[in-house]
């Protein structure tokens, strides 16, 4: 037989008791640790997130100074390259003036001993032409 | 349904304590006296909350960071009761409404469960029971709703025009009176029927092959008949919260 008594509004009351009892002792600390893991977690991810940013600054930071010294760099080799080749440039125009110089000179003495010596040579001429004469005739002329 | 043997009714007998066995037709339990509590189903009720404030006490001890078995089991229960509730009703409302579902939630499964050990019963299987649980809803959602949204609460009931109110707000109000009977009627009628089905078997089939399959679809009655519970609770309480439509 169905039948509706007191013991019902004794459940209402036994469950509300129940709540509470249960809200005390287990609901409330588990939620709580699991509230409280939740944030740390979220900490730790923001901390991660930090990090990340950090390190991302870092290796920007890095590349930037890469970059630059690498610029640098190559500005002084093309400085040096280039201070070089003008002074390669100007040591290679003093020796060939040097070497020019010493040339004419070389070539003005050659000139003067040839001309000198052809004065000589030219002057000797008759000699030379009667010697000659005097060995194909065979005698002195 | 009364079982043949109930340990708890027996143990307190033995006490010198009176305990009823079904009282006479057509007369109600209406004063207050020592049989409104050693009545079974009230008896048991006791016992359903002794044994969740006991295993809630043992299982969880000191809360760490690093959780225990125990801890860890609670946790990952509670953990998904609170984000169903928190996708249905919004996190605020599932923070605040949290120990009542899930007290709902924890009573009627291990009250539901409980009628399959020979010796025990289930006091879901008595309407007094699973009425006082939904009275509770009924009173809290319209409670609720009154909160929230004040007089325009009654919008609920009235319908989307306002033609329509001598037609609607009787059958809203139907409709939600029926809530009461369809919770506590649906609970007492399936664990009522897995008892009875039981103790019948226990009876007629012998004390293992017949009730077998009858006690495992028993389990998975307890099971679906919380769900239903918490599902319609926060269903309830979910409508209550919306504006009207």
């Amino acid at each position: 037989m169905i039948t509706i008594d007191l013991t019902m509004p004794m459940q209402i009351l036994n469950i509300l008791i129940l709540m509470m009892v249960l809200n005390a002792i287990l609901y409330r600390p588990v939620r709580n640790i699991l509230a409280q893991r939740k944030e740390k977690l979220e900490s730790l991810a923001t901390d991660v997130e930090n990090y990340k940013k950090n390190a991302q600054l870092r290796a920007e930071e890095f590349d930037s100074k890469m970059n630059d010294a690498r610029r640098k760099a190559k500005a002084e080799f093309d400085e040096a390259r280039a201070s070089a080749q003008a002074a390669g440039n100007e040591k290679l125009a003093e020796i060939r003036a040097e070497a020019d110089t010493a040339k004419a000179e070389q070539l003005s003495k050659v000139e003067s001993e040839f001309t000198a010596a052809q004065k000589e040579l030219t002057g000797k001429i008759d000699e030379f032409a009667k010697e000659m004469a005097g060995k194909i005739l065979g005698r002195a002329v | 349904m009364e079982h043949p043997i109930l340990f708890i009714s027996v143990i307190l007998q033995m006490l010198g304590l009176p305990v009823p066995h079904g009282l006479p037709e057509g007369m109600l339990n209406t004063t207050l006296s020592i049989e409104t509590f050693t009545t079974p189903h009230m008896s048991y009720t006791f016992f359903v909350m002794l044994f969740l404030i006991v295993v809630a006490k043992i299982t969880v001890g000191k809360m760490e960071m690093i959780p225990g078995a125990g801890q860890n089991f609670w946790e990952a229960i509670l953990g998904f009761i609170e984000n169903f509730y928190a996708e249905n009703l919004g996190a605020e409302h599932a923070r605040k409404l949290f120990p009542l579902i899930t007290t709902f939630a924890l009573y009627i499964l291990v009250a539901n469960l409980m009628g399959l050990m020979p010796g025990f019963m289930s006091p879901t299987s008595n309407l007094n029971i699973t009425l006082g649980c939904t009275l509770i809803v009924w009173v809290y959602h319209h409670y609720l709703g009154l909160r929230t949204h004040g007089v325009k609460y009654i919008n609920h009931f009235t319908g989307p025009m306002p033609v329509l109110i001598p037609l609607m707000l009787p059958i809203e109000l139907i409709s939600n009176l029926a809530r009461i009977l369809s919770l506590s009627i649906r609970l007492f009628g399936n664990i009522m029927a897995k008892e009875t089905l039981l103790a019948i078997l226990f009876l007629l089939a012998g004390a293992y092959f017949g009730p077998l399959p009858i006690l495992c679809l028993g389990v998975l009655v307890s099971f679906v008949q919380t769900m239903v519970f918490v599902l319609l609770t926060v269903i309830y309480f979910k409508g209550s919260l919306e504006h009207a439509h």
